[in-house]
């Protein structure tokens, strides 16, 4: 770790509000969907690609996604230009885009519960 | 970066006209029965190069022989100890000739012959010895990027994986077919969805057809075995879907032509980019084609990778007999608890410390400098990760390669 110089330490509250890069990465110019590039915790406050403020209620860790746009039951959902699958629900602008609300259009993933899908997987 | 890698480096000639980075002792059970037996012999010898292979079935199998026949006469392998209990039915006169056939020193010990386990493990480590000490006066020749073959696989994926280490890996595919090398890719259970892209790539139409073919059969695999290719950790790593999941696996395969779809223990006869198709043909019967990912990295090496890049975003400490591996780290965060397994921290792409070309060439350098020698992390730890199961293939078709295989094996 370098060691900080005095001179360059600055207080919390000298750090311009709202400079902090977006915590996510959208990876295709079609995609539904960003990806976190660092966790986020509840009441964490910045702007979606279109300009909205989304505040976040849950903690979400680096790699998960969110609704870039709103998402309407049964629309495709769109990462890196490709389908990843079928959104099961509508989803909001800013929203958690996993299992609860997407399902795979290829083979259904057996650790999600909300389908009564109760084939034996653990 | 420091210094500019390596292009070329001294290395093992072996008669069949391919070089080994390394220059291994196998001891190679043939039975589970034989497996302590065999491990009791490397056991003195970790840090002198003496790896331990083996199969544990008692029946007979022509896709593990066919896999350990490829193992010991790898290119990074100089020697080779088979340890028989004495009643398995693994072949083990025939693959004794193959190996001698290979111009390496092999030795059979069989346990039920030797008066026993301490009599062998006596009889194997004299023989170790002896091989280690002429090993170490190898010949040694030139060699450069266009002779490697270097594998590709991930283990313990989340949603960092797809944004840095495996396009990073993808771009330095690129990098190493475009110089002459050889790359193989394959997780064909993890590119559901990913087909069409898959067949577009390839060299010749028939070849796309099989191409499409694996993927869909991967697909079918994976349905009768009731489970895909997915596991919890990758859910809780932001990962929702396998067709998701299998955007970021695909990406490990950069963006140049695919040249030919290969099985386990099938050499590319030219340089290009191969897929290695690892699951079994016909009814699916013996389970889970790839229970961990060890067994895949066994399979890679079989098909003469000499070094593996292995992208994980979770943190996989596993290393393998044979060949070396090279931890590509994905996530930033895993990096930053487990820097001690990992040789490559890609997940700074997302912590603005780096671009994905930057962690690209970084890959190519270290891929050159562990060819020189270089140990990786899990090689400096003593990571020799070993696993061979019960599968069956059918013999890859004309359409699959655009060049006879060389040195069938059975």
């Amino acid at each position: 770790m370098a060691k900080l110089e005095e001179s360059t330490l600055k207080s919390p509250t000298a750090a311009p509000a709202g400079d902090a890069p977006a915590p996510y990465v959208r990876l295709g110019a079609q995609d539904n969907v960003v990806v976190l590039a660092r966790h986020v915790d509840v009441g964490d406050s910045f702007a979606g690609p279109a300009g909205e403020v989304w505040t976040m209620s849950a903690h979400l860790d680096i790699g998960n996604k969110l609704a870039a746009a709103p998402i309407a039951a049964g629309e495709r959902v769109i990462k890196v230009g490709v389908p990843i699958g079928t959104a099961t629900r509508a989803i909001e602008s800013g929203e958690h885009v996993h299992s609860h609300n997407l399902r795979s259009d290829y083979i259904p993933i057996e650790v999600e519960e909300e389908h009564g899908d109760n084939r034996g997987a653990d | 970066m420091t210094t500019a890698a390596p292009t070329e480096w001294p290395a093992y000639p072996r008669a069949d006209g391919r070089k080994g980075i390394r220059n291994v002792v196998a001891v190679a059970y043939l039975v589970e029965c034989a497996h302590h037996v065999a491990r009791e012999i490397a056991a003195p010898y970790g840090e002198r190069g003496v790896h331990v292979v083996g199969f544990p079935g008692c029946y007979p199998n022509g896709y593990a022989f066919r896999m350990l026949s490829r193992l010991c006469t790898h290119p990074n392998v100089g020697a080779v100890l088979l340890v028989s209990l004495g009643c398995e039915s693994l072949p083990r006169e025939e693959l004794q000739t193959l190996v001698a056939e290979s111009g390496r020193p092999v030795q059979t010990l069989v346990i039920q012959e030797r008066g026993g386990t301490r009599s062998t493990v006596a009889a194997g480590r004299a023989w170790v010895e002896t091989q280690i000490a002429a090993l170490a006066d190898a010949d040694r020749v030139t060699m450069s990027i266009d002779e490697l073959t270097i594998g590709t696989i991930c283990g313990g994926s989340d949603g960092t994986s797809g944004l840095t280490a495996n396009p990073a890996v993808g771009r330095a595919f690129d990098t190493l077919v475009g110089a002459g090398g050889t790359c193989i890719f394959e997780e064909t259970l993890e590119m559901v969805g990913c087909e069409e892209d898959l067949a577009a790539r390839a060299t010749t139409p028939a070849l796309a057809v099989e191409l499409r073919e694996s993927v869909a059969k991967a697909e079918r695999y994976s349905v009768a075995m009731g489970y895909p290719s997915f596991a919890t950790g990758n859910a809780a790593g932001g990962l929702t879907t396998i067709e998701e999941k299998s955007l970021g696996a695909y990406s490990k395969s950069g963006r140049g032509p695919v040249h030919g779809l290969i099985k386990p223990g099938d050499i590319p006869a030219r340089s290009g980019l191969y897929l290695l198709d690892v699951v079994p043909d016909g009814d699916p019967r013996w389970g889970f084609p790839n229970i961990n990912d060890s067994v895949e990295i066994a399979e890679l090496i079989s098909c003469g990778a000499h070094a593996i890049l292995f992208t994980t975003g979770r943190g996989s400490v596993v290393g393998s007999a044979i060949a070396p591996v090279i931890k590509v780290c994905a996530n930033p965060d895993t990096y930053a608890l487990l820097s001690e397994d990992m040789d490559i921290d890609a997940g700074r792409i997302l912590t603005g410390r780096g671009t994905l070309d930057d962690v690209a060439e970084e890959i190519c350098g270290l891929v050159a400098e562990v060819a020189a020698g270089r140990l990786t992390a899990s090689e400096s730890l003593g990571h020799r990760e070993f696993v061979l199961g019960y599968k069956s293939f059918e013999p890859i078709g004309p359409a699959c390669h655009p060049a006879p295989l060389p040195m069938a094996v059975a």
